[in-house]
């Protein structure tokens, strides 16, 4: 399956399913994370576009200055990260749903900061509301995107499973059974907590920049939105919150309601809303969850 | 013994505290009128059966009030057929609210007969209406018991469940409450008490059923029950 | 001089803010959760207080009373009917259902009205009034007063009304609530209902203050959030001076720094606060 995958663009299929494959990628990848900190952790984390956009910036401010593109991207992925590593403990000290609005009351704080902030080198018509745009993005292929997507998304999904099976995937999901217990036991619980937001910034920025460099730009609003949170949300609610493979098809329908709707970027959002609600009312344990209860239903 | 004799009946209850069974297939009958006490060491289930019949804990089996089957109902639906508990915890209590809104809360489903039910309350417990409008969480824990038993008079129950009156509380208050309990009884209420102090469940029941580990060991009349030697030798250290 | 102007300028902005705080504060002392949406429910009435004074001429003032009713109503049945079940699965379950309802919104409101900012233009906008040498804005006084007015009105509903009571014992302890015979499940349909009706005064007066587009949303969900963890639960007055807090810290920051980066001072603050005393500065 995967060779296939690496040898697509060479079979010279159309641009179009380089794009869609790329763009799959990529929220595929996201989409793991986020049900690695949310499904697994428990950390229901709105904030998913303070990682994105920032991984995002600083490509384009990285590119600006020379930066060679793969260095630029992990670079921008590693201050994602950081920057998990350093909200982390005012962060964890709060919650359930006070950690979901603190961390979507920082995402909105990454992009009023970016809206306002104009650095000393700041061309008259970049920065601000504008944008900036990503310079790496002139000088790298389709093709040469594609590669990277596909990697980021093997090596997403490789780390979530390894991480899952490990001590420190079994320990973050007893912290988020029941926190308390776990501490009782003397578990170290920040130090799991902060090494599973760390991981999933570090790819959520890598996901991010690899987005930004397919797109050649960046600017606030759309930076730090909240599609980045609700793209992978629904590509794993479809899936069911707790499974590896669950993103695999969600992530799926996220691209085709991206890609088709692409002009009319409200509609896609919309419909993914709508999307998410229905499965919360009909399958709130994802399409597995609605399998299950069909194969028990017919006696299976 | 006529079947509408019987305000509650219970049949093979079985009550689920987090997915274990911790009462195992019990059944007993109320009569109108009565004081049956339900007694036995702590952690036996006592406290789960109530819970259980104010439909706050899943269970199986059936519960029957007034004859009719109240399985089916959300507790709020079951205070407003006339079953109401005084819990043990003394933080059951409305500790943000006052005295008396603690009362009046307790009249929710019988507003117009708040007044009737405040003078009632006051009359069997003086010290509430001293402390009326005084914030609840200033209340002794002999006052808050009072205060429990007081919110759960207001709506005016034909059946009510006390559960553990003498926990935690010096002897003297103990009889005071209990005085109490049966100036209530007095006045048409039926009464369904859980207790750990053996000794005084049966001198102010009718009717008691012992439970242990979750299971009924011996039912009866409460001093029958006082004089059996077992009992005496297990509850009374006697 | 300009001290003072901008204290009073915050005090009273403040005070508006303190409206869209109280929804937050009720469903969440009530509820044990937030409503995502809760800023595009401000905006809904802004924008739907904006077609009644393009089509009818109405005076937003006006439109708030039947603006709050119908979102009083459609929380109710919202919560009653749909986001209950939601509860009933998780928390988590909430948020995400009150999330997709804020993403739809937003991007509905994209394609009705567009991202422009639009306004609530009325002829009293332009009244003021001198207060001790300072030229205070009658938009500004409007919003202190009515968020006042609002409040003591929500304070004594919750404390002698026997609704308001059930409202305070299900958030207190909501099974030893339903002992007391009160159906909790309609308590929390209520909370959400009163919860919209106040976004719904909000969304009146803030258009009337300032220009609003479909992307502020997320702010005043923020502000609203800031302000219960700066007040605390469950107390008017924490609300209110959690209002007057974001109010001055946004005010002081556009006049002695830059207004653009007000808000994001008072983001600053929130999250500051949330760090260090999750529980707010006047705690439960």
């Amino acid at each position: 399956m995967i060779v296939i995958l690496l040898f697509i663009p060479l079979i010279g299929l159309s641009a179009y399913m380089v794009t869609f494959l790329t763009l799959y990628f990529i929220f595929l990848s996201m989409a793991e994370m986020w049900n690695f900190l949310a499904g697994y952790g428990g950390f229901f984390s709105l904030g998913q576009g303070a990682f994105v956009g920032l991984a995002g910036y600083m490509l384009g401010i990285l590119t600006d200055f020379g930066c060679p593109t793969y260095a630029a991207l992990i670079i921008s992925s590693s201050v994602s990260a950081a920057f998990a590593a350093v909200v982390s403990k005012p962060l964890f000290r709060v919650k359930g749903v006070y950690f979901s609005v603190g961390s979507l009351a920082l995402t909105e704080m990454m992009r009023i900061f970016f809206t306002s902030w104009r650095p000393p080198w700041a061309s008259p018509v970049t920065w601000g509301g504008a944008g900036i745009p990503i310079k790496a993005a002139a000088y790298i292929t389709r093709i040469e995107i594609y590669y990277v997507a596909l990697i980021l998304a093997l090596i997403s999904i490789l780390v979530v499973k390894i991480a899952l099976n490990s001590k420190i995937g079994l320990n973050v999901i007893a912290i988020c059974d029941d926190e308390d217990a776990a501490l009782s036991c003397g578990m170290p619980t920040f130090r799991y907590k902060l090494f599973l937001l760390v991981i999933c910034a570090f790819f959520t920025g890598l996901a991010g920049a690899t987005f930004y460099l397919y797109q050649g730009y960046i600017e606030p609003v759309s930076g730090f939105g909240v599609n980045w949170t609700l793209i992978p949300l629904m590509a794993t609610i479809i899936g069911g919150l707790r499974s590896v493979e669950g993103p695999i098809f969600g992530a799926f329908i996220s691209t085709i309601l991206y890609l088709q709707l692409v002009r009319y970027l409200g509609l896609s959002l919309i419909l993914q809303g709508v999307i998410v609600i229905l499965f919360v009312f009909l399958a709130p344990k994802g399409l597995r969850g609605l399998f299950d209860k069909l194969k028990k239903g017919s006696g299976g | 013994m006529m079947e509408e004799d019987n305000i509650l009946e219970i049949n093979n209850l079985s009550v689920y505290y987090g997915g274990l069974r911790v009462v195992h297939n019990v059944s007993f009958n109320v009569r109108k009128g009565e004081v049956f006490a339900l007694i036995g060491s702590n952690g036996a289930g006592k406290s789960s059966i109530l819970s259980a019949i104010m439909g706050l804990s899943s269970y199986t089996g059936t519960i029957k009030f007034l004859g009719k089957k109240i399985d089916h109902l959300k507790t709020y639906q079951r205070i407003a057929l006339g079953l109401t508990l005084a819990p043990e915890s003394s933080a059951a209590i409305f500790s943000r609210f006052t005295v008396l809104e603690n009362l009046l809360i307790g009249s929710y489903l019988n507003r117009a007969e708040r007044e009737k039910m405040l003078e009632r309350v006051f009359k069997l417990f003086p010290i509430l209406k001293e402390r009326m409008n005084q914030p609840a969480d200033k209340l002794s824990g002999g006052e808050r018991k009072m205060l429990l038993i007081g919110r759960a008079l207001m709506s005016n129950p034909k059946l009510l469940l006390l559960d553990e009156v003498s926990l935690g509380l010096s002897p003297l208050i103990t009889d005071k409450i209990y005085e109490a309990c049966k100036e209530i009884n007095s006045q048409g209420v039926t009464i369904l008490l859980v207790e750990q102090n053996v000794w005084k469940a049966l001198e102010f029941a009718n009717r008691a059923c012992i439970i242990e580990a979750g299971k009924i060991t011996r039912v009866g009349k409460a001093d029958e029950l006082l004089d059996e030697e077992s009992i005496r030798r297990a509850y009374l250290g006697l | 001089m300009k001290l003072i102007e901008a204290v009073v300028y915050g005090s009273l902005l403040g005070g508006a803010y303190a409206v869209i705080g109280i929804g937050m504060s009720l469903t969440l002392g009530v509820m044990e959760v937030m409503n995502i949406a809760h800023g595009e429910i401000i905006l809904l009435s802004s924008y739907l207080a904006y077609q009644l004074l393009l089509l009818l001429g109405m005076d937003p003032l006006l439109s708030a009373i039947p603006l709050s009713l119908f979102l009083l109503t459609l929380g109710f049945f919202l919560q009653k009917y749909c986001l209950s079940r939601a509860l009933k699965y998780s928390v988590e379950m909430f948020v995400i259902t009150t999330l997709a309802i804020s993403t739809i919104l937003e991007n509905v409101y994209l394609l009705i009205w567009s991202p422009m900012q639009k306004a609530l233009i009325t002829g009293y906008l332009l009244w003021s009034c001198e207060v001790g040498g300072i030229k205070v804005p009658f938009v500004f006084l409007l919003d202190f007063f009515v968020s006042i007015a609002v409040l003591v009105t929500l304070r004594e509903f919750l404390k002698k009304t026997y609704l308001g009571m059930a409202i305070r014992a299900s958030s207190e302890d909501w099974k030893i609530a339903q002992l007391m015979g009160i159906n909790t499940d309609n308590i929390r349909a209520l909370t959400l209902g009163l919860a919209f009706l106040t976004a719904g005064i909000a969304g009146v007066l803030i258009g009337l203050t300032y220009p609003f587009s479909p992307s502020i949303g997320k702010s005043y969900m923020v502000i609203a959030f800031g302000i219960v963890v700066l007040g605390g639960l469950g107390s008017m007055i924490g609300t209110f001076i959690g209002g007057l807090i974001i109010g001055l810290v946004q005010v002081l920051t556009a006049t002695f720094f830059d207004p653009a980066w007000q808000l994001f001072a008072s983001y600053l603050v929130i999250f500051i606060i949330l760090a260090l005393r999750p529980k707010g500065v006047l705690g439960r």
